[in-house]
């Protein structure tokens, strides 16, 4: 049984690899994958998504590259590490911050969009990177 | 990128062509390759050559002219039972015998191919539902394209033709027996020519790509070449045009949109002109674009739109296009 | 995941039964051929061996009116026997029933093997576009053609053959009992009995098969080559006197006129009688119908002839008809395997 399954939007407008590599990330964030788990195999994947096997291989190496998994032959690919870090744990400092910096500004009468949008323009003033609808406009080619 | 294309060709066609008794060429001047492994999907609109180009591949009929390769044999040579065994066709119609029940029909499978996949090919059945003992005129075109699928996926070939395969299947179906046609070449390395409507929907699956238009093979190659060497540029349609050669030029009032070829795939793309948006085109976009301007190219009124020699392997010149064509009347 | 799928195959709804056991020995085309001819070897097969049954009960009816007629009854002192006074009647039914069973019906046998055998046989493979499915199976498509083609050959050869043998018998039973009713050449019983329903059967089959390839649509087929096996029939009888050269025999007039007369062994009911009439002064045959325009010359000769075919030019007559028959069949296969074959392999 994998311990992973992906959910792949072919509206979002991101690539099918992105979403692969981003929802194995995310769920290294949760904690849901662990090293030493084995994801899903191409075949496995493929059979499930219904994307193309290579979609599936190009996630996977690039999962590789930053060093998040390695391939085993003939057994699988094996998480390496976890993304879970302390700080965004339940009891983190961080996020025991975030939280009274969201109360204060509910308190303010600001609403779930506003705070959304406006976590956003300061995450984007910040890092300086495209996301959402932006992402499109990368042509492809900077990734490679 | 999965750029490397030397390695074995599952097709490789040159000056291929095929005319019927009447004198018109269903397919003519068509050089394109097929590396081995790929999905790759056969588009175009109905009538273009795609069945024809589907038959010469299975052999059905030899090419009047040209020449096609199939996993390196020429179509020419006479087909020998280990070479029969490593190419699958599944036509159209998807015909069966009407009177055969579902079991006998993989019997027939399981009995006339030597590396029959029987647990493939009856998974194919029963997730559709279907008795053993159903008879195969009693079903619906659905259930008949899964049996005719089951047949094809059992027999375990190297090269799967499949002729608009999932036509009449429900969204569900489809879904699942991609997974498990994708899955299957995901183990084998098998190759997978598609011929599909459902472009929107071949996104995900494909990874090459045909693109038959009026009896001649337009584009060809790597999906993900063809759509990085492309930009849908959208801005204002005074402004300078973009460098590249145009595809597709629309104004619609003081807006301009376009597909834009801007060259050689793989190099860096020059930099959009002041004001232009650009964004990767999907594959249905541009498809659609090539096929809404068949001359190849839309009039160059603009500035900056100096054509470019076609990328070697990716374009492929069709020049004498015939001007009636057919899909092969097998 | 998906191992678990394999293993355990969810079939809601459906009764899964395992596949149905009763599974025949046959391997690979063989077995093929045999599914796609089933219906018909239980049909034709079925029907055949009935009437053989029905026919060899007649047989062994005609066997206590063969023994009475020629041996208790045979004596001119056996006119008081009442076995044999009811032996006439006895006779006259057999022989209805003989003729009427067995003869007309039959004649039409190699047309419906042909209509219903041979045509549909390649014609519903392109109607239905199956031989595109059998031509992307792992096996050369003339290999298939020969497995699709031998077993209704075999099925004909044995079931019609079996037909021809139980006839040819019954009508040596006439032909022992010196009744007449054992006449030979006459179309209905020529084309039953002998090699001519074998011969006939297997060159319908294979012009059925070849119109099928040719017209590539089955009823239309199926028409064709009715209307083919019959003509082809017709023709043959009006042709089929010349296969062997007629006896003829001069004798002279003892009584009578000449354009009557017919030699006495071309009276026997197992002879044809092909011409005959008067032989003129100057040695001119004339046909009896001819005699009319030479006026008194035809009724003054005392000469007559005649050319007939007696019984024993019967099995040779069969065997130039059957021999021509198996040749054109054997062409009209061949042709067929050329149409087959030519695409590529």
């Amino acid at each position: 049984m994998p311990v992973i399954e992906y959910r792949l939007d072919r509206r979002s407008g991101v690539p099918t690899y992105q979403q692969i590599v981003q929802q194995t990330r995310h769920a290294l964030r949760l904690g849901a994958l662990q090293p030493g788990d084995r994801l899903p195999t191409a075949r496995e994947v493929v059979e499930r998504t219904a994307v193309n096997p290579n979609t599936v291989l190009k996630a996977y190496r690039e999962l590789e590259r930053e060093g998040l998994v390695a391939p085993r032959p003939g057994l699988g690919t094996f998480v390496l590490r976890s993304l879970s870090r302390p700080e965004t744990a339940e009891d983190g400092p961080l996020r025991a911050q975030l939280t009274a910096w969201v109360d204060g500004a509910r308190a303010a009468g600001l609403d779930r969009e506003d705070i959304t949008a406006l976590m956003a323009s300061v995450l984007d003033q910040r890092f300086e990177t495209g996301a959402g609808p932006a992402e499109r406009t990368a042509l492809g080619k900077g990734e490679e | 990128m999965t750029a490397a294309m030397d390695g074995p060709f599952a097709l490789e066609a040159k000056d291929l062509g095929k005319s019927y008794r009447s004198g018109q060429w269903a397919l003519r001047h068509c050089d394109f390759t097929v590396p081995a492994g790929r999905i790759c999907g056969v588009v175009g609109p109905n009538g273009a050559g795609k069945s024809t180009l589907f038959g010469l591949a299975a052999r059905l009929f030899a090419p009047s002219e040209g020449e096609l390769r199939v996993l390196g044999e020429s179509v020419r040579t006479r087909a020998t039972p280990e070479l029969r065994a490593r190419v699958a066709h599944v036509t159209q119609e998807k015909p069966l015998y009407r009177t055969f029940t579902v079991a006998d029909t993989l019997r027939l499978g399981r009995e006339l191919n030597p590396n029959w996949d029987q647990q493939t090919a009856q998974r194919v059945v029963e997730l559709g539902e279907l008795s053993p003992t159903d008879r195969i005129g009693a079903l619906s075109g659905g259930q008949r394209s899964r049996v005719a699928l089951a047949l094809t996926l059992g027999k375990r070939a190297e090269l799967l033709l499949l002729d608009e395969p999932f036509a009449d299947l429900d969204p569900l179906a489809r879904h699942e027996l991609t997974g498990i046609l994708l899955a299957r070449a995901a183990e084998h390395g098998t190759t997978v020519l598609i011929s599909s409507h459902l472009v929107s929907e071949l996104e995900d699956v494909l990874d090459h790509v045909l693109l038959v238009q009026s009896g001649g093979v337009r584009l060809a190659g790597d999906l993900d070449e063809l759509l990085d060497a492309h930009r849908l540029v959208s801005g204002l349609a005074d402004a300078e045009r973009p460098a590249g050669q145009v595809v597709e030029w629309r104004v619609t009032g003081r807006q301009a949109t376009g597909l834009i070829r801007t060259g050689v795939p793989g190099a860096p793309a020059e930099p959009l002109p002041a004001r232009w948006e650009a964004t990767r085109p999907r594959l249905d976009e541009l498809l659609l674009a090539h096929l809404r301007n068949p001359a190849g190219t839309a009039s160059p009124t603009g500035t900056g739109g100096q054509p470019e020699p076609p990328a070697p392997g990716t374009e492929s010149a069709c020049p004498d296009r015939p001007s009636t064509t057919r899909e092969a009347a097998a | 995941m998906s191992t678990a799928q394999l293993t355990a195959p969810a079939a809601p709804g459906t009764s899964s039964a395992p596949a149905p056991a009763r599974r025949s020995r046959l391997r690979g085309l063989a077995w093929l051929a045999w599914r796609q001819n089933r219906l018909a070897v239980w049909t034709l097969g079925g029907a055949m061996l009935l009437v053989c049954a029905g026919l060899f009960v007649l047989h062994w009816q005609f066997q206590d009116v063969i023994s009475l007629t020629l041996g208790r009854c045979a004596s001119a002192s056996s006119w008081n026997d009442p076995a044999c006074g009811s032996l006439t009647g006895d006779r006259g039914d057999l022989m209805d029933l003989y003729a009427q069973v067995t003869h007309k019906p039959f004649f039409l046998l190699p047309a419906l093997v042909g209509m219903f055998l041979g045509a549909p046989l390649l014609a519903q493979e392109h109607e239905r576009g199956t031989l595109l499915m059998i031509r992307s199976q792992s096996v050369s498509p003339l290999r298939w053609l020969t497995a699709r083609l031998a077993v209704p050959a075999v099925l004909v050869t044995v079931s019609v053959g079996l037909f021809a043998a139980m006839n040819t018998w019954l009508w040596y039973d006439m032909h022992r009992l010196r009744f007449g009713g054992d006449e030979v050449f006459p179309g209905f019983t020529y084309a039953t009995i002998g090699l001519a329903p074998l011969a006939w059967s297997l060159f319908a089959l294979a012009l059925g098969v070849a119109v099928g390839q040719l017209v590539r649509r089955t009823v239309a087929s199926v028409l064709v080559t009715g209307v083919l096996v019959l003509g082809a029939q017709v023709l043959v009888q009006a042709v089929r006197v010349h296969f062997v050269a007629p006896s003829v025999a001069t004798y002279a007039i003892t009584g009578g006129r000449a354009q009557h007369l017919v030699p006495p062994d071309a009276w026997r009911s197992d002879a044809w009688l092909v011409d005959h009439g008067p032989v003129l002064a100057d040695g001119t045959r004339l046909s009896e119908t001819d005699c009319f325009r030479h006026g008194e010359a035809c009724s003054a000769s005392d000469l007559a002839w005649g050319s007939y075919h007696p019984l024993s030019h019967f099995a040779p007559m069969q065997l130039v008809e059957g021999g021509l028959l198996l040749a054109v069949s054997a062409a009209l296969v061949l042709l067929v395997y050329r149409l087959v074959g030519r695409t590529a392999g």
